[in-house]
């Protein structure tokens, strides 16, 4: 599948929706997402997207990830993190494309690692990421 | 009521340092973050919860502010919500991390260890 807007698999809205578009997925294994950094964009001051916010789109990828295996929108926390960087801020003009992966999935929570790059720098790696989803109501 | 929200800063932490090693924050309830996340079940991100942490760590000298986020380890364990105040206690640790914790009124919120040289 490709060419998927994000907001059809995450609850995530202005001003928090931090992705554009997953442009490829195959559900329960990986997926690939972007977002253009602009100039103008909600939290996107002088300094860029800041490398917290970066982490944040990143999460994202993998929560659309976690809805495409789970086939429903759900709430999605983030439950841990291990050994993650991000080197930078993304500044406006700058593509992010996010490559997440699941490695382990357990019931409603998976385990991702991943990165994300800009014109092929990596800018965050992320080595083991716990997603848990929540059903809403 | 703010007239324009603010779209730069999803949380301007307000820090008030209560002890050598702890400060206090109150979660806004006007922040524009909680129209998105998520709408009718307001959440504060735990990206967000990180910034409060490196945040705190800066202002008590235990790094040095650079450009780069490292998360050696973190542990989300109870949402936080508009109007939570929060008490951070931040402490060097080990080969140079630094750990910090947030509780809010219902107990421990997260468990955040950062590398203190780079975060």
């Amino acid at each position: 599948m490709t060419g998927t807007d994000p907001a059809e698999l995450l609850p995530h809205r202005w001003p928090m929706l931090l992705l554009d578009e997953v442009v490829a997925a195959e559900p329960g294994v990986a997926l690939i997402a972007r977002r253009m950094v602009s100039a103008g964009d909600p939290w996107c001051g002088p300094g860029g997207l800041a490398p917290y916010l970066v982490l944040e789109s990143w999460l994202q990828a993998c929560a659309a990830l976690l809805s495409l295996g789970a086939g429903t929108v759900a709430v999605p926390l983030v439950g841990a993190l291990r050994g993650v960087r991000v080197a930078r801020a993304v500044h406006p003009g700058e593509m992010l494309e996010h490559r997440v992966f699941i490695d382990r999935s357990i019931d409603t929570a998976a385990i991702f690692s991943g990165l994300a790059l800009v014109d092929g720098e990596t800018v965050l790696a992320a080595e083991h990421v716990t997603i848990t989803i929540t059903r809403r109501g | 009521m703010r007239a324009v929200p603010d779209l730069l800063t999803p949380f301007r932490w307000t820090m008030t340092r209560t002890a050598p090693d702890s400060m206090t924050a109150e979660v806004d309830t006007e922040s524009a973050v909680f129209a998105g996340h998520y709408p009718g079940e307001p959440i504060v991100p735990g990206v967000c919860l990180v910034d409060l942490v490196c945040q705190a760590a800066a202002a008590l000298g235990l790094t040095s502010g650079g450009p780069e986020l490292a998360v050696e380890r973190a542990r989300f364990t109870s949402p936080v919500r508009p109007g939570d105040r929060l008490t951070v206690s931040v402490s060097g640790g080990t080969e140079g991390e630094v750990r910090g914790i947030v509780r809010h009124d219902r107990g421990v919120a997260c468990r955040i260890t950062l590398r203190a040289g780079v975060a």
